[in-house]
């Protein structure tokens, strides 16, 4: 693995992480420079280590399990190809879920541009059975498929995983100030269903 | 927004928290973690296998340019050669040097004591 093990030249590739090393476990920065070294199974447990919160990203920015699977697969690989340029002295997870939040967002882009020449997006969730969920979800899932899709990654990155507006800013490439806003229009849209199923109950 | 209404938000926003955490909710089998790890390093692999072949492609460009410079010096260098045989030829036929007395006395309608002479003295 020659790839990883070229000399870090790009100090201004992570210039927007703000997370240090004071955030970061002491073992995984050894993993980080033993990854860099080229060192595949410390490359192996970072992603053990990672890929849960990866999923979690992915999954507040696309529609679907499949597509989440696939952004963190890319994401992965891409973080594996770029590991040279990451100084360990930074939090190697701030800067993952960037690059897997560019990885989602990607293929957020790509399947909208193809289902503009398909069927309109419906209901594209994680929803299977209906005797599985409460119409309160069932409901809610619709909603969510229905908001643009960087008020559903806010709301969800902020509520579900519990990052902060300055994180998810960072993350989607936005200003903190318009992951503010977008947090309190999906949260009035989403507001608004409850209500509906709370006066039909 | 009085303390009512600012209730009911909270209460709205936990029940709205619990409904998301519960559709985003990741695989909670430990093996569906382990096969995503796989897939993961297996895609890796594949990529260094794609990195792998884009060596070799970049050499064959290498090559191919070190091939078609080679081709063009041996051209050059075989149609030099062929100039200078076609010169040294033609120098040959009009270089009086090149001519023996007994030829240049025939063509030159001369003696032999003539020819050698002139063939000594050049002129």
């Amino acid at each position: 693995m020659t790839a990883v093990a070229r000399p870090q030249t790009d100090r201004r590739w992570l210039a927007a992480t703000v997370r240090t090393v004071a955030d970061q476990p002491a073992d995984e920065r050894e993993l980080v420079l033993a990854a860099q070294r080229g060192e595949r199974e410390a490359f192996s447990r970072l992603v053990r280590t990672h890929e849960r919160r990866a999923y979690a990203v992915a999954r507040a920015i696309v529609v679907n399990h499949e597509d989440a699977e696939d952004a963190v697969q890319e994401a992965f690989l891409h973080a594996y190809r770029a590991l040279h340029r990451f100084l360990p002295d930074q939090a190697f997870g701030a800067w993952l879920h960037r690059i897997v939040a560019n990885a989602a967002l990607d293929i957020t882009r790509r399947r909208k541009v193809r289902d503009a020449d398909e069927l309109p997006e419906t209901v594209a969730s994680p929803f299977r059975d209906p005797a599985e969920g409460s119409e309160l979800r069932h409901r809610l899932e619709g909603a969510l498929a229905q908001l643009p899709a960087r008020q559903r990654a806010v709301i969800v990155l902020h509520d579900v995983e519990g990052y902060r507006h300055a994180e998810i800013g960072r993350m989607l490439g936005i200003p903190e100030g318009t992951a503010r806003s977008d947090l309190h229009y999906a949260r009035s849209a989403l507001r608004a269903v409850l209500g509906s199923v709370r006066s039909e109950l | 927004m009085n303390d009512d209404r600012h209730l009911e938000l909270v209460r709205d926003d936990d029940e709205l928290t619990r409904a998301l955490r519960a559709i985003y909710a990741p695989p909670s089998d430990s093996a569906y973690w382990s096969f995503l790890e796989r897939r993961i390093l297996d895609r890796i692999v594949a990529g260094e296998g794609e990195a792998w072949w884009a060596v070799p492609a970049a050499w064959l460009r290498v090559g191919l340019l070190a091939a078609g410079i080679a081709v063009i010096a041996a051209g050059t260098l075989m149609l030099r050669t062929q100039t200078q045989m076609a010169r040294a030829e033609y120098e040959a036929v009009i270089d009086p040097t090149t001519i023996d007395a007994p030829t240049l006395a025939a063509r030159e309608r001369l003696s032999e004591q003539q020819a050698n002479v002139r063939l000594l003295t050049g002129h």
